[in-house]
């Protein structure tokens, strides 16, 4: 069982919007993900930094970094080196890591389709560190054009997919040690009955609003701190590919 | 019971061409493969080397061919709807590239786009091999394949899957080269002399490795053929800077305590390193100070190399080939080279092997990445024995 400690949202419309970071330009991919860091941090949620590992995850990564990059190149227009430093998304995580002293596994990664699961695979792994404490999980999208026309491509849908600036994070902690810190418990997650993912291998499908998982986390936190629901919220129940997986999200 | 992780598969090639023969034919005799870049004009960058391959297909072909070969190696073809699939790469800068040149000229950029996505290519290889179990798909630069590595290890040894599918891979691209020229971070004189006084910086260069992890038991119940064994893995952030290796080395010495740590290894039990090695005075200081800091005084007595500096930067896939290098050298006994080494650098008094591959028992050896962020990794292989 996992505790949730910490919740941020950043996204349109903006109620305020990310400032810069200094080294970082053009893109609003870095900022965000500072952002979000920055607020759990700035709560209290983060207890240790050298005990917390950062997972960040992105479907399309910074496209605007990538994009302004190639451009430039086909254009032969000179090359900022920023954008060679920024290309990175471990770039952001040394900025996030220096100031904060985050010195334990920063990982990034990408999927297809459900970030939660991802994340949530990934956490389980390093749960298995008994020098990781708390893992935060951020995942962030930029609006771009070439995004949007790459989910048409692969949803093969006319349906439009309208990218958009936004960033989502939780803290996760084992339930046991968030109990025993006096953490700020928002909720519960109930990975244990989740079942193994299996995949259809007989045909390829995308899913690239499979940050729908960690939104649908975001916004039941917010329903459970604004009702008195006791039941389990059965958070995400989602078909991929042929397998179904449920999270359930307890007070 | 410590559950032992068996490699039974392997898939590799270097800028010398597929297969680990080209391995043991050429990286562990000190030959490098720099030449003037012919996949795209170089002319109007800072320098025109890389160490190109022959290989002229896409990334994604790369990818196909080197988990093709890892599963024939393994034997285990049709026996993937559980495995994990766990992979560090960029996605193809060539097809960001073609798209934008589409859309300069107001022609269909068309649909190659979608190779650019690294999990595209997680989902195609899953789909062409049937690699039916969780998927990660790590991005995070230089260590992106050590990480998806010491993942897959992370889901055997935790028991959530039996068989593993991991690696990564990456080719010199017009995108890459153009970005690392912009951060004046290419070799002046097309060689990379890593450790060496007279370096000049890092080139960049064609490679992937693909691997078949498995339960130890399992592969020898099946009888399989062990390649090698995985022992074990850290990582580590040098919460340092964004770009530059912290100047102690803290994170990757880190990487390494937590390496031998979940190896139950004392630091004597390693017999060679292969060094992230970029061939940067930076890279170079930081990762001899990490190896002291580590190690004490065996590091002196330890052989320490950089084989980037004959297959130059690979990128995301440089961890995934280094351990398939490592690989090699614990089969054949022979520690490869840092080729190209001149002169002493007062920052760098190891012992770098240079130039001359050298004859030594391996049982031990320890594979070191990093990349920006400062994030470091450390991922230990041992030879293919009963202990």
């Amino acid at each position: 069982m996992l505790a949730i400690t910490s919740a941020v949202f950043l996204g349109e419309p903006w109620k305020d919007h990310p400032g810069a970071v200094s080294g970082f330009i053009e893109s609003s991919f870095n900022p965000m993900v500072y952002e979000c860091v920055r607020r759990h941090v700035s709560s209290g949620a983060i207890r240790r930094a050298d005990r917390t590992a950062i997972v960040l995850g992105s479907a399309f990564g910074d496209a605007t970094t990538a994009d302004v990059a190639s451009r430039n190149l086909i254009a032969g227009k000179s090359r900022n080196p920023l954008l060679f430093f920024q290309s990175v998304p471990n770039s952001i995580m040394g900025h996030l890591a220096r100031e904060y002293g985050f010195t334990g596994m920063i990982s990034c990664i990408t999927y297809s389709g459900n970030a939660l699961q991802s994340m949530l695979q990934l956490a389980e792994l390093y749960f298995n560190d008994p020098e990781i404490e708390q893992i935060v999980l951020v995942a962030t999208e930029v609006r771009e054009a070439r995004s949007e026309y790459v989910s048409r491509l692969l949803l093969d849908t006319s349906d439009p997919s309208v990218s958009r600036d936004y960033a989502i994070s939780i803290v996760v902690e084992k339930e046991i040690a968030a109990s025993r810190e006096g953490s700020n418990i928002l909720a519960r997650i109930d990975v244990s009955n989740m079942p193994k993912e299996t995949v259809d291998c007989s045909r390829t499908t995308y899913d690239f609003a499979g940050n729908d998982g960690l939104f649908a986390l975001v916004e039941a936190l917010e329903q459970l701190r604004l009702s008195s629901i006791d039941l389990p919220i059965v958070l995400y129940e989602h078909s991929r590919k042929g397998d179904i997986y449920a999270i359930r999200l307890t007070r | 019971m410590t559950i032992r992780v068996a490699v039974t598969g392997m898939g590799v090639m270097t800028p010398f061409g597929f297969g680990v023969e080209a391995i043991r034919d050429n990286i562990l005799c000190g030959r490098h493969r720099f030449g003037v870049t012919t996949r795209f004009d170089a002319s109007r960058f800072r320098t025109a080397y890389s160490a190109q391959s022959e290989f002229a297909g896409s990334m994604l072909e790369l990818g196909f061919r080197c988990t093709e070969e890892a599963l024939d190696c393994a034997g285990l073809q049709d026996q993937m709807q559980n495995a994990a699939l766990v992979i560090g790469i960029s996605g193809d800068y060539n097809a960001l590239n073609a798209y934008w040149k589409h859309q300069q000229i107001g022609r269909d950029p068309g649909s190659g786009i979608v190779e650019f996505l690294p999990a595209y290519h997680s989902d195609a290889i899953a789909t062409r091999f049937r690699i039916g179990g969780p998927r990660l798909v790590f991005n995070n630069a230089c260590v992106a394949s050590s990480n998806a590595i010491g993942a897959a290890y992370d889901y055997i040894v935790q028991g959530k899957v039996d068989v593993a599918v991991c690696g990564g891979y990456s080719l010199v691209s017009e995108e890459m080269y153009a970005k690392f020229d912009s951060g004046m971070a290419f070799s002046s004189d097309g060689r990379v002399r890593s450790f060496s006084g007279k370096r000049t910086g890092m080139l960049l260069g064609d490679g992937g490795a693909m691997f078949v992890l498995e339960k130890w038991e399992a592969a020898i119940r099946r009888k399989a053929t062990i390649l090698a064994e995985i022992i074990g893995w850290g990582a580590a952030c040098d919460a340092y800077h964004v770009c530059q290796p912290h100047p102690e080395g803290a994170g990757m010495a880190a990487a390494i305590g937590r390496a031998l740590q979940r190896a139950e290894l004392v630091q004597s039990r390693v017999d060679y390193i292969n060094a992230h090695g970029t061939g940067t005075l930076h890279n170079d200081k930081s990762e001899t100070l990490a190896i002291k800091r580590a190690f004490g005084d065996y590091a002196y007595d330890m052989p320490v190399s950089s084989t980037k500096t004959m297959t130059g930067h690979i990128l995301e896939g440089t961890g995934a080939v280094e351990t398939a290098i490592c690989i090699a050298a614990l089969q054949n006994n022979i520690v490869p080279p840092t080729a190209g080494y001149l002169d002493k650098d007062p920052h760098c008094d190891l012992d770098y092997v240079p130039n001359v591959p050298r004859s030594k028992d391996l049982s031990v050896v320890l594979n070191l990445n990093a990349s920006f962020g400062g994030n470091n990794t450390a991922l230990l292989v041992g030879k293919a024995i009963e202990r």
